[in-house]
């Protein structure tokens, strides 16, 4: 099965390949993995004050289409707000990578990696987005 | 050879239907039924004995397959029990425990360290076993088809690492 080119050039000049400190508030961590092929995908977000995704990384052990997906992702993801990336769908991936039907599966798993990854920030931050201040109950 | 048409697959090769089951009867039963069933022999017989056998050994071929190795043959027991497939439900602890096994393994091979893609091999093979022993108390003793789907989804990514693990040592003794 060839891969288009679009998957080659992510396969071989991936995107934002790295990670950012799991531990860190403004970080959002998204793990998934697919038992039929044993693809494991790791979907970091770092989100600024004003709730904008300023940096995205990721590591990918899996096929080419599952490395490209998340490559891609990482550069969709970069200035969007959290509402705006849970908006990226497999759809979009599988057609920008042109992926065949056999590799869709690939796309969705960039989309649950998203999704995982908004999801952990989420956790993290929502006292913050509630408006909660931390400030006053010290006091 | 018509006994064998709707029978399970443990049925087929005369096996309980557990997960626990002695490879050797298996591999036995069915190198004795390829033989009985091999489409050449029938190949004076009628049209429909000829499709028949073809389509008996082809079943053959799917039962063996889906029984010789641990992880097909609990999703087999799984399905058998009427059960869903746990989709991609794994844990993240779990996950990212294997994203360190992958990275481990990546760092010997990259930088071309027998030893210690030998020393991950037989790690990974106490894992594989003691998940194995997991697998067939969940399945043969407390009959818990959920946590079994969960446990085989687990199951086959320690079976991709061998693979990987198996590649690299390839590689590099090539």
């Amino acid at each position: 099965m060839a891969y288009s080119d679009k998957v080659l050039d992510h396969y071989e000049n991936p995107r934002n390949v790295g990670s950012f400190n799991q531990e860190d508030e403004d970080v959002g961590t998204g793990m998934v993995g697919a038992p039929a092929c044993g693809d494991v995908m790791k979907l970091q977000i770092k989100v600024g004050a004003d709730g904008i995704i300023e940096d995205a990384k990721f590591k990918t052990y899996g096929c080419g289409s599952a490395i490209a997906s998340s490559s891609l992702v990482t550069e969709m993801l970069k200035g969007k707000t959290l509402n705006q990336a849970l908006d990226i769908k497999n759809t979009h991936i599988a057609e920008e990578l042109a992926l065949p039907p056999v590799k869709i599966h690939c796309s969705v798993l960039a989309e649950d990696a998203i999704r995982a990854a908004i999801t952990d920030y989420r956790s993290k931050n929502t006292t913050a987005a509630e408006g909660y201040d931390a400030c006053h109950t010290a006091a | 050879m018509s006994s064998l048409i709707g029978t399970n697959y443990f049925e087929m090769f005369g096996l309980a239907p557990k997960f626990t089951i002695d490879l050797t009867s298996l591999d036995y039963s069915y190198r004795r039924l390829q033989t009985e069933m091999h489409p050449d022999r029938y190949a004076a017989g009628t049209e429909m004995e000829k499709r028949l056998a073809l389509q008996l050994s082809s079943n053959l071929n799917d039962g063996y397959r889906a029984l010789k190795h641990p992880s097909s043959r609990a999703q087999y027991l799984i399905n058998l029990a009427g059960k869903k497939e746990a989709g991609n439900a794994v844990s993240s602890a779990f996950l990212m425990a294997q994203m360190e096994w992958r990275e481990a393994i990546e760092e010997a091979r990259a930088s071309k360290n027998m030893q210690a893609l030998d020393a991950l091999s037989r790690r990974l093979r106490h894992t594989i076993s003691a998940q194995e022993k997991l697998l067939a108390v969940v399945l043969d003793e407390q009959s818990d088809f959920d946590l079994a789907a969960q446990r085989v989804n687990e199951f086959r990514f320690y079976e991709k690492l061998q693979i990987e693990i198996d590649t690299a040592l390839d590689a590099l003794e090539n």
